[in-house]
């Protein structure tokens, strides 16, 4: 029998396990973590279970369909357009009286529904407990509880959801009760939409939409309309009724005398509260938990922004500390397959350029890559997302509000530049979670000040080697580790600036709102982390880097061998830049390495490495204390080390970001003014300090 | 002539005492719409009682014997405007006039009861503060009258003080009760009246109105103390920032308690129908809780 194909939307409120589920289903990797607005795009994948195919999509979260709001539109228009065979609601067991908001609306657009109470493993931990059976009958759907991350209930979900499936008649929902006045308005405009639009399910919802003359929801069905294959007259007619469909349903609104928003808000609230009283049962009500204890101490006046410090300088001497041993090992091992290799080549007579090329170009790139960025990343990206899991990010976002507020920008910023010390490309599309366009520019703009996975290595080796050798070996992980912070703060205090810069000026803007639920913590999942991390982050950015390590060592090696009137070219490139590169405390060779890096920061050290081997003579570099050495023949003291920290910090996005950027805001300007902002605050940052630091030294 | 009740005398000089004024035979007469002779002849009996305290060509004074009788008299008085009011549902422009009658026929015992029937109100339908059994007056609010009050705030209607039934039954129409939230928009220049919003509805307040109720500054979610709770009243608000509050449950009459304060100050998160909600005190303000 072939397979039944089915479409499945996984819809609900914001952090309520949508993707985890969807993760579980579909054995994909989208991202989860515990904040509101992680997911900003739709995710497709499928499963099959009892000979169906089922095609999962996991909408990003939403409150309610009822406002106009940017970030819910997807999940709005989808749900309201596209008709999903089945609609899995996702809601919170701790708080199904708000998620029952969401849930009844969804319920009067199609009723081919299940609810699915996720996270009931919290809600039992915290005395809450829901009756499925009364919210069935109350709702007429079905409702099924699960543990998405316990992956508890998962079987009785397939099964319900392949019995409403094969169900020819679709469940009767409850209903939503709308005022009167209302209802005759929606009823005989619903019949004049239906004209138009006879296949079109939910249309007492999309008469909502017209008469808050939601503009996506009119422009939707106006393309609908053009998107028929009827003729040409027939068209501009349909389009004229609809047009003036819009308009009586706009006159109908402004003539029934109250807010509909209001109105059918507070009805439905109302309706959920009372279903919800009747399923939901409180134990211990008011018992204080650990979790509000916790609260009071992370965002309190005197610990608040310490802990916050601390956090971050814990992060980074875990990193530093722990990634020096297997580092070492890493490059023993390599730089020994490297020797072999070239001898192995040498025996078999192979050419020299080809053992050149090959061993000494590419593989020796991919082996600093790998030994240099292997160990901290796998350290760093599970710590990292440790915090993220628990639900710390959004206590950073409430404790940083106000200073956010200070720059002109949004508290929610501080989502983004989280996720922004993951990769800026990713924090770019993330900032959809800001409602308002200008904070939402201002917060792309900046998201380049804090460091992404590309550069944490390059800050973490140059300081260890350059800033910790400075102290006692005693002293000399913590004072590195200081550094890697300092020159984080440096960024972040770089944002606020800019931050103040662009709001003051060309983004200014009254000041808008910021409005951000906190979830509860929950326990990380340790291994899913660990796995989710090094799989997912890890070798990713470790593959990316190595693509591009491999085709720019050989280029580098090219340049480095190939001679124009007895230099090579790679002197030419990087003596001709020396002489600017001097004035930022950098030389030619490292500003050549950041424009061959404009790929993917990655490779920025590797290239630098690659440069200095091919140009100056062959070292034995098995292991990192040779780097130093290397470095240091190559010229470069505490000021080189310095001013590529806040380079690397500093300059510009990658190219990747940069083309995000242009996907996000279509505009060539802002996209611009991303690259050369970074650009001209680099230059002058590096400049001042490295000539302040020559004064002094 | 019209002759004045021993109650209705006592409860007049301490109305004029409560009020600053002096208690002078003619401003006796010109409250109680009597003459002044029988105003003199009711002084010269209660002062033969111990009740009152006279010497000729100045003002009368309680003594406290007098005090303790008339404290009663406002006691019964105000309980029964707000039986009338609350049980019976009687508007607040035709309360007084009942009352003025029953306060003088109950006993204690009846009145008792009825404060503990009705909760032991601390003020009456008009914001006036109802006096308990051992005639100890409840602490008032400082409040300021409508019309001195700031454009752009939003203050809640504590007391009336004109009863007269014109003004009473303008406020019945117009929706002005106490524990109302009113919202100040701007002042006209040349008449010093002002436009008002109540609930969603603009109106226009003439001087004499605004200077005959008093008010305090509204409760908002800003005023909650740390683990302090309220009840949600309205959103003063619009445009995305109401729907995105109504979306998150916001709506009259949920509860509400202030969890955390941000380091800084600002801002504060609240516990509401089971979730946890960061807002800016710039938002918070424009949530209006409910009094009492
Ligand atoms: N304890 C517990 N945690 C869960 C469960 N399901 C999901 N989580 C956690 O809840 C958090 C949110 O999960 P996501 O899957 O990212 O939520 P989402 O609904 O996709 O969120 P948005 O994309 O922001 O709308 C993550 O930290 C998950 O690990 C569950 O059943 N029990
Ligand atoms: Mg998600």
């Amino acid at each position: 029998m072939a397979d039944r194909e089915v479409t499945v939307a996984l819809a609900g409120n914001p952090n309520t396990g949508k993707s985890t589920l969807f993760n579980l289903f579909t054995g994909l990797k989208q991202h989860t973590g515990n904040w509101p607005g992680k997911t900003v795009t739709r995710a497709e994948g499928s499963f099959r279970f009892e000979g169906i195919k089922f095609n999962l999509l996991d909408l990003p979260g939403t409150y309610s369909l009822l406002s106009r709001s940017k970030d819910e539109e997807i999940a709005r228009n989808y749900l309201i357009f596209n008709h999903p065979d089945l609609v899995l609601v996702m809601a919170d067991s701790t708080a199904i009286e708000r998620n029952l908001h969401l849930a009844l609306q969804i319920l009067q657009i199609t009723s081919r529904v299940i609810l699915v109470c996720n996270l009931s493993d919290e809600a039992r931990r915290k005395g809450i407990d829901v009756r499925t059976s009364i919210l069935e009958s109350h709702l007429g759907i079905p409702v099924v509880d699960i543990s998405a991350s316990r992956k508890q209930g998962i079987d009785r979900l397939k099964r319900t959801m392949v019995r409403v499936i094969g169900d020819p008649n679709p469940p009767r929902s409850v209903a939503v009760d709308y005022p009167e006045v209302l209802k005759q308005e929606m009823d005989s405009l619903g019949n004049a939409l239906k004209e138009l639009f006879p296949a079109q399910s939910g249309i007492e919802w999309i008469v909502l939409r017209l008469m808050e003359g939601d503009p996506s929801v009119i422009g939707t069905i106006e393309s609908m309309i053009a998107g028929t294959d009827k003729n040409g007259q027939k068209k501009s007619d349909d389009l004229k009724s609809l047009r003036q469909l819009v308009l009586k349903a706009q006159l109908a609104r402004d003539k029934m005398g109250f807010s509909l928003h209001d109105e059918l808000s507070v009805n439905i609230h109302r309706q959920a509260s009372a279903i919800a009283a009747k399923a939901v049962f409180h134990r211990d009500r008011e018992k204080k938990t650990t979790e509000e204890k916790i609260d009071r101490i992370v965002t309190s006046r005197i610990l608040g922004l310490p802990i916050m410090l601390l956090l971050l300088f814990l992060i980074f001497y875990i990193t530093i500390a722990g990634a020096n041993y297997p580092s070492e090992l890493i490059a023993k091992g390599l730089f020994w397959i490297e020797d072999a290799w070239a001898g192995l080549f040498d025996r078999w007579q192979v050419p020299w350029w080809i053992t050149g090329f090959l061993v000494h170009g590419v593989y020796k790139g991919l082996a600093w890559v790998i030994s240099v960025m292997l160990p901290p990343m796998a350290i760093f990206f599970p710590l990292f997302t440790f915090l993220e899991d628990l639900g710390y990010l959004p206590r950073v976002a409430f404790n940083l509000d106000r200073l956010f507020r200070w720059s002109g920008a949004h508290g929610k910023q501080a989502l983004t530049m989280g996720m922004g010390f993951g990769c800026n490309a990713a924090a770019i599309i993330s900032t959809r979670i800001i409602d308002s366009p200008k904070e939402r520019m201002i917060a792309i703009v900046t998201n380049n000040f804090v460091p992404c996975n590309g550069r944490w290595p390059l800050l973490i080796l140059v300081a260890s080697i350059f800033v910790g050798s400075l102290v006692s070996p005693a002293l000399a992980t913590v004072v590195s580790v200081s550094a890697v912070v300092g020159v984080t703060l440096v960024g972040i205090g770089i944002t606020f600036l800019v931050n103040k810069m662009l709001s003051t000026t060309l983004l200014k803007k009254e000041p808008s709102s910021f409005i951000l639920e906190l979830p509860p913590y929950r326990k990380p999942q340790v291994l899913r982390i660990l796995y989710r991390s090094l799989i997912d982050r890890t070798i990713f950015v470790l593959g990316r880097a190595v693509m591009m390590a491999a085709p720019a060592g050989g280029l580098i090696w090219i340049l480095g061998n190939i001679e124009v009137s007895d230099q090579s070219l790679m002197h030419w490139a990087a003596g001709s830049l020396d002489g600017f590169a001097a004035l930022l405390g950098l030389d030619g060779m490292i500003l050549l390495a950041y424009i061959i890096a404009i790929p993917a920061n990655e490779i920025v050290i590797p290239t630098i490495l690659m440069g200095y081997l091919a140009t100056g003579q062959m070292v034995d570099m098995d292991d990192t204390a040779r780097l130093g050495q290397l470095l240091q023949d190559n010229g470069w003291t505490i000021v080189t080390a310095v001013s590529i920290m806040l380079f690397s910090v500093l300059h510009y996005p990658c190219s990747t970001t940069t083309l995000t950027i242009w996907k996000e805001t279509r505009s060539s300007r802002w996209t611009l003014l991303s690259n050369l902002i970074p650009l001209g605050i680099a230059i002058i940052v590096c400049f001042l300090v490295a000539q302040t630091l020559y004064l002094i030294l | 002539m019209i002759l004045v009740s021993v109650e209705n005398y006592l409860k007049a000089l301490m109305h004029i005492e409560f009020d600053g004024q002096q208690a002078t035979t003619s401003a006796m007469a010109a409250r109680l719409s009597v003459s002044p002779a029988s105003i003199t002849e009711m002084t010269r009996r209660l002062s033969a009682e111990g009740l009152v305290e006279y010497t000729p060509y100045k003002p009368v004074e309680l003594t406290g014997q007098g005090r303790e009788l008339a404290i009663r008299v406002v006691r019964r008085h105000r309980l029964w405007e707000m039986f009338l009011h609350k049980v019976l549902k009687l508007s607040w422009d035709q309360v007084h006039d009942e009352a003025e009658t029953l306060e003088h026929c109950s006993s204690e015992k009846l009145i008792d009861s009825i404060d503990a029937f009705l909760g032991n109100p601390q003020f009456d339908p008009h914001g006036d503060p109802i006096p308990d059994k051992e005639g100890i007056f409840p602490d008032i609010q400082d409040s300021k009258l409508l019309a001195e009050c700031e454009v752009g705030e939003m203050y809640t209607i504590v007391r009336v003080r004109d009863r007269s039934r014109d003004l009473m039954e303008y406020f019945s129409d117009f929706g002005f009760y106490l524990g109302k939230n009113i919202f100040l928009h701007h002042k006209l220049k040349d008449d010093h009246s002002m436009v008002v919003e109540l609930g969603q509805q603009k109106t226009v307040v003439s001087n004499f109105i605004a200077s005959n109720i008093e008010v305090v500054r509204a409760r908002t979610l800003e005023d909650l103390k740390i683990h302090e709770k309220g009840m949600v009243d309205e959103i003063n608000a619009t445009g995305m920032l109401r729907s995105r509050l109504l979306d998150l449950g916001f709506t009259n009459g949920t509860e509400i308690e202030k969890t955390m304060i941000a380091p800084s100050g600002d801002p504060a998160s609240y516990r509401i129908r089971n979730t946890t909600i960061a807002l800016r005190s710039d938002e918070a303000r424009k949530i209006l809780l409910k009094n009492g």
